[in-house]
């Protein structure tokens, strides 16, 4: 049965002249699970938003959008409110109570639900969740994966019909991430509920889903099943938006596998056999440490227990070093220390063989450091990006940054206006003024599309050809795998685990890229689908010319 | 039980009570009772830390209030000496010491009270009659920690970013100046996304209900009835003048000790309550 | 933040410290001055402080007034005696002079801390405005006539009679 349908929806902003979306048709049927994809700015965000009467963008609206067999704007309030539910991007923003039990709640008391049948059913979706150990928590003190769930958890409450989700994980860590989608797995195939969710990061979702829409410019390019859109992205060189086990296969054989057990049985049925392993180049450079941490001990307070445990880090210049590791491992108290943000009880940093504590009065970033922290909005307090960059240079750096950037049609507007990939742009411009020799990035892939990525590549290999230093703290693996010179694991406080990339990610089992856990047993030390790609190429030319 | 045990109400008439007559009763008894009560009550519900920052920060207050009012009001018998030709007076001096006290008890009774009544017992409290009200102050009360947060990362990217701020004091002023409206700009910007939430979840449709209804219990009714009792004896005698303080021209302290014992005792039941609850707990745990 | 609001709040006291001065005298010094001589002075000026309107209206003093000590039994304060009149001295320079003299405390606001420009007594012998009934202050005649001018900006010549006193109610003084 059908729950949602469109037909030739069309929405402008009011103060633009194009259209946001256009000629958009698709329906939807009851128990699906639906997943947006398209580039940023593609009108996934307006199109779910049109969806949801009360958060719908003013503008002006054309077509039909019909829910549970009646239009938009027939529905009632309350069967707006709740039959559809709404998980938007940023918890922070969608929290709207301090506690955990009373944000469970404040759907229900909107709806005037009597006291005991709030509590039984707020009862019920915290045990679906497992979340009944926050319950009594402050919301501020939850980690942005347990503060999406609790969202997630406060639009089920309601029992909605529909739930829609505009990128939930992009403000979450991978870990965080699947664990969020693995919930809304559960939720569709142990409930029945129907779910449409645009998503940047097709890893998880792309296999599972019923049917994919992808948006481009606002327009229904493709709206079908798994494969078929599959096959479609390698037609129009859209591989971008493909799971990495489909991107190593793309053109090479017909029906692409989509998960990593799909694409073994692949790699099973061509016959491939270890292919020996290229030599791995240069494993650590022989150029002088630029950044070095010696036995960094740290606490927050007195009576707290340690989080960094004697951690030894040693960067070379011109390297690009990706620091790994699980939430609560220290992974942002190393980088806060590193900047000086924070002082170590014990042990020293020291950068280019200066200590760090020499550097006074800031000077450490004004000559030699910079950090791009998590949020790279936060690094903008003025009216226009521009004006913020003319704080860190004069004119002419300015122009020529921006230009390196290719952030000049943004530099008059606002930041809090620009999109996340814009703003990791502006930002990364904003610390190039500085011409930093080390330059710091805290999960700065967060929330950005594969494109986008790349793009974040290329300017990082840029940098390092320049002969500055990356350190780069992450939880995107591939990303780590396919730019990253070497990769650390830290855990408990110290590094457990450093070697090339290559090595690293071939060596472990669990926590690795989609493509080294696809080639385990059949090629070593092929570890980003690019790699594998180059193998299977090897592998075809090799059957071709038996 | 502990104070924040009770129902809302009855902690908040508690707290009424207190600040009533600490606001009233400008002696230095008063002052000093509802300050260490207050102090106390706040010391065990928080960390040493944080206890030893109140402790300075309220005794510079107080500090700072009792040299500071000779300068300003000159009335008194005893100068000690003269500031440009005017009297510096002990007991001006002392009047700056009552004042500091009781502006001390009443921020820390305050801030007592926050902790008690949280933002779902004050919603409960006041939701009832002022529904839209209510949800400002609370949602109010949620914004401030919110903002320190945001405060603290704008602060950290900007000292990290590299850019040309020196460390004089009109750039370090400056500084907190940008940062401060774009703390503005980007709280009013998360604000808006709040507001839009609530709206997407029924906000508004009708009248609310409450999920946790709070029982008025025999216990309250017991904890109402004897701090009424020691609240009239304390209204009467301060009626009588007992609990009351000249300072102007000569010091009169005209406490007798059992109103002022008793207000103590008042001020102190949050503390016993806390610390009966914190024994009665160990003592649990011996025997388990 | 608390650390920056007690800088705040010491970063105020140390500029009024420096803008207003600071010149601290000990009750002694303060006190230390005496009379001239008046039998071999070229002008003199009279001087007396009354408040015996305050007997009238003993009920309306504060309490904590009702004294032997601030109101005297005959309601003067300061019985009428002579000083010696330096050039330029005003209303006022007389009253400081004279109380510095006797040991008499007394409050003043100073002419640069109202519109008036013009010294206003709050206080003298610690009784205040205000401190018999809401309409009550300290006024000043010279010989006998109420002068439009305020008391720091009225000059004495030789011979005049100063008397500031005390009325419970300035709004009925006025009538009279």
């Amino acid at each position: 049965m059908e729950i949602l349908s469109c037909e030739n929806v069309a929405f402008k902003y009011n103060e633009s002249t194009d259209y946001a979306i256009s000629d958009c048709t698709f329906s939807v049927k009851k128990g699906e699970k639906i997943m947006l994809c398209g580039a940023s700015g593609s009108g996934k965000s307006t199109l779910l938003r049109l969806l949801k009467r009360e958060l719908s963008p003013r503008g002006e609206l054309s077509g039909n959008i019909t829910i549970m067999g009646k239009d938009r704007s027939e529905l009632s309030d309350r069967e707006s409110a709740e039959k559809i539910g709404f998980v938007m991007q940023s918890p922070d923003s969608q929290t709207v109570c301090d506690k955990v039990s009373a944000e469970l709640a404040f759907g229900l008391e909107s709806f005037g639900v009597k006291s005991g049948e709030i509590q039984s059913r707020v009862g019920e979706m915290a045990a679906f969740f497992g979340i009944e150990p926050l319950y009594d928590r402050d919301i501020s003190t939850l980690s942005g994966g347990q503060k999406q769930l609790v969202a997630l958890c406060s639009v089920m409450v309601t029992d909605p019909d529909i739930l829609l989700l505009d990128e939930p994980t992009a403000q979450l860590d991978p870990v965080a991430a699947r664990e969020l989608l693995g919930i809304l797995d559960r939720l569709n195939k142990e409930m029945g509920m129907t779910i449409i969710i645009a998503e940047h990061d097709p890893e998880e979702l792309f296999d599972s889903c019923d049917k994919i829409l992808y948006l481009s410019n606002g327009k229904t390019e493709f709206f079908g099943t798994p494969a078929l859109i599959a096959k479609y992205f390698v037609e129009n060189a859209l591989e971008g938006f493909l799971p990495e086990t489909a991107k190593a296969f793309a053109r090479l054989c017909d029906d692409l596998p989509l998960n990593v057990r799909q694409g073994r049985a692949k790699l099973e049925k061509l016959g491939v056999t270890d292919i020996p392993k290229q030599a791995v180049t240069d494993t650590e450079r022989a150029e002088p440490y630029a950044l070095q941490c010696k036995n960094l001990w740290q606490r927050y307070e007195k009576n707290s227990p340690d989080i960094l445990k004697g951690c030894d880090l040693g960067i070379r210049k011109g390297e690009c070093y990706g620091l790994l590791g699980s939430n609560g491992g220290g992974k942002s108290t190393l980088l806060r220390v590193i900047c000086g943000l924070c002082k170590p009880y014990m042990g020293a940093v020291s950068l280019f063989g200066k200590k760090q504590k020499a550097y006074k009065n800031g000077s450490l970033f004004r000559e030699m450091l910079a950090f791009l922290p998590q949020e790279p909005v936060t690094m903008f307090v003025k009216e226009s990006v521009r004006e913020d960059l003319l704080q860190s240079g004069d004119k002419v750096t300015v122009e020529n940054v921006s230009q390196r950037m290719g952030i000049e049609h943004l530099l008059d507007r606002h930041p809090w206006d620009l999109s996340g990939g814009e703003i990791q742009k502006c930002a990364f411009g904003k610390i190039l003024l500085a011409d930093p020799k080390i330059i710091v990035l805290d999960e700065c892939t967060k929330g950005m599309d594969s494109f986008a990525k790349k793009a974040l590549g290329d300017i990082l290999l840029g940098l390092k050809d320049e002969g500055r230093t990356i350190l780069l703290v992450t939880h995107d693996l591939e990303f780590a795998a396919q730019y990253c010179d070497r990769c650390g694991l830290l855990f408990d406080g110290k590094i457990v685990a450093e070697d090339n990339a290559v090595e690293f990610f071939s060596q472990n089992r669990f926590y690795t890229t989609a493509a080294a856990r696809l080639t385990r047993g059949f090629f070593s030390g092929a570890v980003t689908s690019t790699a594998v790609r180059e193998r299977l190429a090897m592998v075809k030319r090799g059957q071709y010319e038996q | 039980m502990r104070l924040s045990a009770f129902h809302p109400l009855t902690a908040l008439v508690y707290f009424a009570a207190v600040l009533a007559v600490t606001m009233f009763c400008f002696s230095p008894a008063v002052g000093i009772c509802s300050a260490v009560g207050a102090f106390l009550f706040c010391a065990v519900t928080q960390s040493c830390r944080q206890t030893a920052s109140d402790l300075a920060f309220y005794s510079f207050l107080t500090a700072v209030l009792t040299v500071t009012n000779p300068l300003f009001s000159h009335k008194g018998v005893t100068p000690l000496f003269f500031v440009n030709g005017k009297a510096y007076t002990k007991e001006a001096l002392f009047y700056g010491l009552t004042a500091g006290l009781s502006l001390t008890a009443v921020i820390m009774w305050c801030k007592a009270l926050g902790k008690v009544l949280t933002r779902e017992k004050l919603l409960y409290i006041f939701g009832r009659k002022t529904p839209k009200a209510a949800l400002v102050i609370t949602m109010t009360m949620g914004f401030i920690p919110k903002l320190k947060r945001l405060h603290r990362q704008l602060l950290d990217a900007l000292n990290c970013s590299g850019a040309n701020i020196s460390d004089s004091r009109f750039d370090r002023l400056k500084k907190d100046c940008t940062v401060f409206t774009a703390l503005c700009a980007g709280t009013l910007e998360r604000g808006a996304d709040t507001a839009a939430s609530m709206k997407a979840r029924g906000y508004g449709i009708q009248k609310r209900s409450f999920a946790h209804s709070f029982k008025f219990r025999a216990w309250d009714g017991i904890f109402v009835a004897t701090f009424s009792v020691i609240f009239a004896l304390v209204l009467i005698f301060s009626a009588k003048g007992e609990l009351s303080a000249a300072f102007y021209p000569v010091i009169k302290l005209e406490n007798s000790v059992f109103p002022v014992g008793m207000f103590a005792l008042l001020c102190a039941f949050p503390f016993i309550l806390e610390v009966k609850e914190s024994i009665k707990w160990k003592y649990c745990l011996a025997k388990m | 933040m608390k650390k920056d609001i007690a800088l705040l709040i010491v970063i105020i006291l140390a500029a009024a410290a420096v803008i207003k001065g600071v010149d601290i005298q000990s009750v002694d010094e303060y006190y230390s001055l005496h009379s001239d001589d008046t039998a071999n002075a070229a002008h003199t000026v009279t001087l007396t402080v009354d408040c015996s309107d305050i007997l009238d209206n003993y009920y309306m003093l504060d309490k904590n007034l009702r004294d032997e000590c601030y109101v005297p039994s005959d309601g003067i304060v300061m019985p009428a005696e002579k000083y010696v009149l330096r050039e330029g001295d005003t209303a006022f320079d007389l009253l400081e002079k004279a109380t510095r003299c006797g040991k008499i405390p007394l409050d003043y606001q100073g002419s640069e801390d109202n519109i008036y420009n013009t010294v206003y007594v709050r206080g003298i012998n610690n009784i205040y405005e205000f401190s018999c009934g809401p309409s009550s202050g300290w006024t000043y005649t010279v010989n006998g006539e109420s002068p439009d001018k305020g008391c720091s900006q009225y000059v004495l010549h030789d011979g005049d009679s100063v008397e500031f006193y005390y009325v419970c109610d300035y709004t009925k003084e006025a009538v009279k």
